[in-house]
């Protein structure tokens, strides 16, 4: 009987002595909420913008989601990372013109690229407020989207690609690291992905040098903004005033590609009609990184884009007001002048320093 | 399935060991301090015991609801796979899959005022564990009528990840559209085709209102027996036909969605009311 109680006490001494875990000892994977300096640049335009209070931006949790954003092990058969089609030598979008998937799938549209992204939360007053069609609400759940898809990440459910992460030498600890405890769930994954976004700021072109009295314009980027920002080239529109540092609405509209919309865009979301073929406005930022351009990557060069708003757009029940009111005159009627003077306005956008050049 | 099927857990159920071990030390050194127990209002608490003239449900103090749901198409049980069934539009069919939400259960006083209890369980009809559930922290009080959500409420449909039912790792969530599937319902059809009705959109919640009014019962632990008739969907108030209306419904604007949400705000009805 002694015996026994002896032996119940070892054993709940063990559990005591096992369950202690001192920080102060040095253990590197111990929760650490140290919060994330966000660098947002302050000159006009820029804002902050809302984090959810049940995700707050941690260093752990940053360095967490960096690692699994370019981690295989996300897809079915470890060959593909979120990377593999969001390439950071392409501003996070993928060269191709549509985007394969993991299991060798041809998915219907373009990686949108990866920036500023989390502006939407702010300025998008709907829900639909990510990818081209309004298909995620929050970044969060934007994060899960393309692992559970058949066509791109393929995993058949959560629970396998958690039970990966669980067996993984690293990610526990992380996890516990990032969150406080090692049990990995879906909403942590997701959380983790989704800080590691937020921190994607693209903010140092030279429009933005310019802004910041770094550089000055040169006459063709003036002249290009002109256009840009007047009834001339009608751009501003949807793709943000110059007095927005974002160069789009984060809404969505049906640009005029076809006179009936192969994809029915935000359509397929909110099911109403009058959003057939609408697609979220992308940024101008980073153009010379993102091409091919539009949701099927149908146009290869920022010249082809030109010349589609100048004289190409076509009419269809949905098509923007914007669009549709050059269609009397004809397109807009730029000179070769005008549109070089464009594109370089475009190409001011670039930021070399995003996508890892310099 | 890849998931356990055994369990399907309530919100808040996924917990690790070591918060267990947290929760048993909260538990043990709450047992400690003395605990005050005061009424929580006492002019509205005063005298359940003895009323005895009422219609609905009394609970005198604090407790607990009890709810066991059990599944019926028509008359008939459920049988998955084998047993077929026939709908108001005459399409013969199995049944392979029922899950849903069971969410949102809102008490009903006779003054109107309405107290949310604010569960979120994932109900599977072939695991009859996972539809009993009880909910905690009930108010005292003097109920006529009872609302059940059989699905996710705008605010948790709209934005943001939970855990426990929540988690879209259940598959009861559209990836890249727009929130959860409140409720799902798959099979064969007898013409070799098959069908699969996935429910969801806050515009289609089936929000259901039960009466309570034909009871007499004062418990603080009652139990709900309610049952969930699968063939409510097909009918009542407008005939779905797979033939017409579609064979499949994957998301909250698909052709029926709307038809088929209507026709479910009848799905549940009380069979008994338990002290």
């Amino acid at each position: 009987m002694m015996k026994k109680v002896a032996l119940v006490f070892l054993c709940i001494s063990m559990f005591v002595l096992a369950c202690k875990k001192d920080p102060e000892l040095g253990d590197v994977f111990a929760y650490d909420p140290t919060p994330y300096d966000l660098k947002i640049p302050r000159n006009l335009g820029w804002s902050t913008f809302p984090i959810p209070a049940d995700n707050p931006l941690t260093v752990a949790g940053v360095e967490l989601g960096k690692k699994l954003f370019f981690d295989q092990i996300l897809s079915v058969n470890n060959k593909q990372s979120c990377g593999s089609c969001h390439n950071q030598a392409n501003a996070f979008a993928d060269p191709k013109p549509f985007s394969i998937g993991t299991l060798g799938d041809v998915i219907k549209r373009q990686s949108m690229p990866l920036f500023n992204l989390a502006w939407a939360d702010k300025f998008n007053l709907t829900k639909h407020r990510y990818f081209w069609d309004g298909g995620a609400n929050d970044l969060e759940r934007q994060a899960i989207g393309p692992i559970l898809n058949p066509h791109e990440m393929a995993n058949p459910d959560m629970f396998s690609v958690l039970a990966r992460l669980q067996k993984h030498a690293e990610y526990p600890n992380l996890f516990r690291r990032a969150f406080g405890s090692d049990s990995i769930t879906t909403i942590k994954l997701a959380k983790a992905l989704a800080q590691f976004e937020r921190t994607l700021i693209s903010s140092n072109s030279n429009w933005d040098k310019a802004e910041r009295r770094e550089r000055l314009r040169t006459q063709s980027e003036i002249n290009g903004l002109i256009i840009f920002s007047t009834e001339k080239g009608d751009c501003f529109h949807c793709h943000g005033n110059p007095n927005s540092a974002f160069f789009t609405d984060f809404v969505f509209h049906n640009n005029g590609l076809e006179a009936m919309p192969k994809d029915s865009g935000l359509m397929r979301i909110t099911g109403r009609p009058e959003d057939l073929g609408l697609m979220k406005t992308p940024s101008l930022r980073n153009l010379s990184f993102t091409a091919p351009y539009m949701h099927d990557g149908r146009f290869k060069t920022l010249m082809e884009v030109i010349e589609f708003y100048n004289s190409g757009t076509k009419n269809s029940p949905t098509v923007d007001p914007m669009i549709s009111k050059s269609f009397p005159h004809g397109g807009l009627n730029l000179t070769p002048m005008e549109k070089n003077d464009l594109l370089n306005f475009l190409l001011s956008l670039n930021d070399s320093s995003f996508v890892g050049l310099k | 399935m890849a998931y356990p099927n055994f369990f399907l857990p309530s919100l808040g159920s996924n917990i690790s060991f070591s918060s267990l071990i947290v929760i048993i030390l909260i538990v043990i050194s709450a047992c400690k301090d003395p605990i005050e127990v005061k009424p929580a209002n006492p002019g509205l608490n005063e005298g359940w015991d003895t009323v005895t003239n009422f219609s609905g449900l009394i609970v005198p103090q604090t407790g607990i609801l009890n709810i066991k749901v059990k599944y019926s198409f028509g008359n008939e049980p459920i049988i998955f796979n084998t047993k077929k069934y026939i709908n108001a539009a005459n399409d013969t069919f199995t049944i392979r899959e029922i899950r849903h939400y069971f969410s949102n259960v809102t008490l009903i006083k006779a003054t109107g005022e309405r107290i949310n209890l604010k569960n979120y369980h994932l109900m599977d009809a072939s695991v009859p564990s996972t539809s009993i559930i009880s909910i905690e922290n009930v108010p005292p009080g003097n109920y006529t009528g009872m609302m059940v959500l059989l699905g996710v409420d705008s605010m948790r449909n709209r934005g943001g990840l939970q855990e426990g039912a929540l988690d879209p790792a259940w598959s009861m969530f559209w990836t890249w559209s727009t929130g959860y599937i409140f409720y799902r319902i798959n099979g064969l059809v007898n013409n070799g085709k098959s069908y699969s009705f996935d429910i969801g959109g806050d515009e289609h919640a089936p929000y259901i209102d039960l009466n309570l009014n034909a009871y007499k019962v004062k418990s603080k632990t009652p139990t709900f027996e309610l049952n969930l008739d699968a063939n409510e969907m097909f009918e009542s108030p407008a005939v779905y036909s797979f033939e017409k209306d579609g064979y499949v419904i994957h998301s909250n604007v698909d052709p029926g969605v709307e038809k088929m949400g209507k026709n479910m705000k009848d799905m549940l009805k009380i069979t008994q009311l338990l002290p």
